[in-house]
């Protein structure tokens, strides 16, 4: 007979051990931001965000942000006629941003603009970066890392680390991190850290495995 | 329409480390002439090559109409030391060769280098992995890492294709330091010996280097050259000096599943004159062809 109530344990255990797996994914992205906020004096954040591809990033140039600002209400109908937002094609990514360099605000102000928005006018303005791709995996471990062409698999936690360093040590992230580093500070933005900067995957995480 | 591919490890920079001659890169550019220009060879994968190599194969071979693909991507102490030339008129590269590696603990392995192709004048996907894998005495036959390395590329090979449990057009090659009846290597990576079970199971891939474990001929008296016994020649073997650690794997996808198949008669071992204390290996072939449906 087919085994099925044992097949059905298997697969509680292996939830739980995806769940502790991608805590522990968590905590080693919480450590990295802790660092390079300490590093840059609380400039720079890194964290994993979902960005749009590029072609869909070209594609969100028909819409005029900052109109955004000036009539917000009317966002939906503003919206209406341009190319859809939510046919955007997503990727993760482990980004960086200059989160005082940052004026762009979140959607606890504007609850109609999403985040994703708020993201693609950021990378526009160039004070949010990928630094390389993302792939998590339903199970928390082997999550991939793309520094360049350079595909990197995390078997483990000392893996994930490895894959970050190489990461942060190589010439193009470096040199991205750089410009993010030397971008003006606006005078009137405070040095609070927005709630897109800080922990933007908290509700991505909810939505998939990131 | 053929395309003919060929896996040679130089010997010239283990590792990307240069310690070769100029007499000895000389050799290799010879080589090279011959295998591209002699035998109009369409994809030529190298191995033990640096970045100083290279150089000296680009300035020094005729390479008309010949594209070329080299990362030597830095790994931990290591980098990779592998890449190849191609006949651009035969194949159009899609995308930049793709290291690829993975992180366990503290371990860091080299899978494969992975180049996208489609093959010109009918629109045909084609993915190439190569890989060089560490030699026995840094990760022993027994040793998980070996394993893991199957299991990893294994993954890679079902990434690129299309559907769940049919293999696309995949060719792996390389200097895998691993014999093609190995477990962790032929179980791993479903590499089989049996083409009919391949032909059946779509999901299999095909290694026709089991037919290449001795010497290609049998023993006769009058015999006056024996030929290689391997793809590998290890002068200190206590038992053999001969292995095929040089394979080409083929998908089951060559083996009847579409207009392309494997010429397996075109398939083996280049028995090349050559120093055995420097050049240990001898390049490998194999050669895909389309055949026109007679139904």
């Amino acid at each position: 007979m087919v085994n099925f109530m044992e097949a059905y344990k298997s697969g509680l255990n292996s939830a739980d051990l995806a769940k502790k797996n991608k805590k522990e994914i968590d905590s080693v992205f919480v450590e990295l931001q802790e660092q390079i906020l300490q590093a840059t004096e609380r400039k720079i954040t890194v964290t994993r965000k979902k960005l749009p591809d590029q072609d869909s990033e070209q594609d969100m140039e028909t819409f005029d942000f900052a109109m955004v600002g000036r009539q917000f209400k009317s966002f939906q109908e503003l919206n209406k006629g341009t190319k859809s937002h939510e046919k955007q094609i997503l990727h993760w990514a482990i980004a960086a941003e200059n989160v005082q360099a940052n004026n762009v605000s979140g959607g606890s102000r504007w609850p109609e603009v999403t985040n994703e928005e708020i993201r693609v006018r950021k990378l526009k303005r160039g004070i949010l970066k990928e630094l390389a791709r993302w792939t998590p995996h339903p199970a928390g471990y082997p999550c991939q890392i793309t520094i360049g062409s350079k595909i990197i698999y995390c078997e483990d936690k000392r893996g994930l680390e490895r894959a970050l360093l190489e990461m942060l040590r190589d010439p193009v992230v470096g040199a991205t991190l750089q410009e993010l580093q030397n971008l003006p500070i606006p005078e009137q933005v405070g040095t609070e850290v927005s709630a897109d900067s800080i922990n933007p995957d908290a509700t991505d995480h909810a939505e998939s495995d990131g | 329409m053929r395309l003919s591919f060929v896996w040679w490890n130089t010997s010239l920079s283990p590792a990307g480390k240069d310690r070769a001659t100029d007499a000895q890169r000389q050799v290799v550019c010879s080589m090279v002439n011959i295998i591209l220009n002699q035998m109009q060879v369409d994809f030529l994968a190298l191995g033990e090559i640096s970045e100083k190599d290279v150089k000296v194969i680009l300035e020094n071979c005729q390479l008309a109409n010949i594209g070329n693909g080299f990362d030597f991507a830095k790994v931990g102490r290591s980098r990779f030391d592998t890449g190849f030339l191609y006949r651009r008129d035969k194949l159009v590269l899609i995308d930049p060769l793709r290291p690829i590696i993975t992180n366990k603990g503290n371990r860091t392995l080299k899978l494969a280098q992975r180049a996208d192709f489609t093959i010109r004048g009918c629109d045909k996907s084609l993915h190439v992995f190569i890989s060089h894998w560490p030699s026995l005495l840094w990760c022993p036959e027994s040793s998980a890492d070996r394993h893991l390395l199957s299991i990893k590329l294994r993954e890679m090979v079902e990434e690129v294709s299309p559907e769940h449990g049919k293999i696309g057009n995949v060719i792996l090659l390389g200097d895998y330091n691993a014999e093609p009846y190995n477990d962790s290597f032929a179980e791993q990576l479903m590499a089989t010996r049996d083409r009919v079970l391949a032909r059946k199971m779509p999901n299999l891939l095909y290694n026709p280097f089991w037919r290449h474990l001795g010497f290609s001929k049998p023993y006769s008296s009058d015999m006056t050259d024996e030929g290689s016994g391997g793809t590998y020649f290890h002068k200190n073997g206590k038992i053999t000096r001969w292995r095929t650690f040089d394979q080409i794997i083929f998908s089951s996808a060559f083996l009847g599943h579409t207009e392309w198949h494997l010429n397996e008669d075109l398939t083996g071992i280049l028995d090349i004159e050559k120093d055995l204390k420097i050049f240990d290996h001898f390049p490998v072939y194999g050669v895909i062809e389309k055949v026109q449906s007679h139904g």
